[in-house]
């Protein structure tokens, strides 16, 4: 089994199928990060898709330094973070915030309705988050990184990053409790 | 109350990621110890974290797909944008190259005659047959 960097160091040679085994590796990380960010829409596939996209461009700038699922995820934040902007921006995009993509982002129908039911809950609790709190929740609660961590990704002390966790719990807690 | 309670609750919760003081540890524990409210509360934020932590995206079989697709696309565009960005500074170069090459066409021969540009104005007739005969 090759390692991350066997495969990156191939990708970077050109090597299609080692990028194709690191999407594979690492896409329900990537596309769990997004779709907590954005929703189960058609822009998070497309954000999700970009995050690979924006890796094999600048592969030869990844130090290793920390894993490459982390480096993923902040670049996944990151592009998250910007579509979300835009939807800002655009009103009528922001009108279809929440209309499901039944072209290409259909959930796995083979998955028991009340599976699908929670699922769908904890998404759209995530999504009345605040981004700022939102990006936390994320990070911290459905990804798993340490506070420490988080607020290393985020650059954010970690202080204001308990503080917000604690905030986005609460809220959390409430929306989740009235589902 | 309110206010102890929700102060009682932010250590709660602070208490799931981050260490507390002893003093904030001791104050957490007596108060779980006393309150059934606080222990459900307590067991309801676990259950929340827990359902968190296992919520995924749904499987998609065909993303890795995609992505190779639109890798495969964004090679081309990008190839077309070099192309697109490269183009006026070629086009220039060659103006300069031709501009520079009829100059000194003009400052040696005296003119810009096509016979002189393909350097055929000096060759006469008998040059001509010279050549052929010598099997050129």
């Amino acid at each position: 089994m090759h390692t991350d960097k066997d495969l990156i160091e191939l990708a970077g040679k050109g090597d299609q199928k080692a990028f194709r085994l690191l999407v594979e590796r690492y896409q329900q990380q990537v596309r769990t990060t997004v779709v907590g960010m954005l929703g189960d829409v058609a822009e998070a596939d497309d954000v999700a898709q970009n995050v690979f996209i924006r890796f094999y461009q600048s592969m030869d700038k990844f130090r290793g330094e920390a894993g490459l699922g982390t480096y993923l995820t902040r670049i996944a934040i990151n592009l998250s973070l910007n579509e979300l902007k835009r939807r800002q921006r655009s009103v009528k995009r922001f009108l279809s915030f929440s209309k499901p993509n039944r072209d290409i982002d259909l959930p796995d129908r083979s998955e028991s309705p009340d599976r699908l039911d929670k699922r769908d809950s904890i998404s759209k609790a995530l999504q009345a988050l605040d981004p700022d709190f939102r990006t936390i929740a994320v990070l911290r609660l459905v990804d798993g990184y340490s506070v420490k961590e988080t607020a290393e990704m985020l650059q954010l002390p970690m202080g204001t990053v308990a503080s917000r966790l604690a905030r986005a719990q609460r809220k959390l807690k409430e929306i989740l409790r009235n589902e | 109350m309110d206010r102890e309670y929700n102060h009682i609750l932010d250590l709660l919760l602070r208490s799931l990621d981050t260490e507390l003081s002893r003093t904030e540890t001791e104050r957490l524990e007596q108060a779980l110890q006393e309150s059934e409210v606080l222990r459900e509360e307590k067991n309801r934020l676990l259950a929340m974290r827990e359902q968190l932590g296992a919520w995924s995206a749904s499987d998609d079989p065909s993303f890795a797909d995609r992505v190779m697709v639109k890798l495969g696309k964004k090679a081309e565009e990008d190839l077309s944008a070099v192309i697109i960005r490269l183009f006026p500074r070629v086009a220039a170069a060659c103006v300069l190259i031709l501009a520079v090459a009829l100059g000194t066409i003009y400052v040696t021969e005296g003119s810009l005659m096509l016979d002189t540009i393909i350097g055929v104005n000096e060759v006469v007739l008998e040059d001509a047959v010279l050549l052929v005969e010598d099997g050129f």
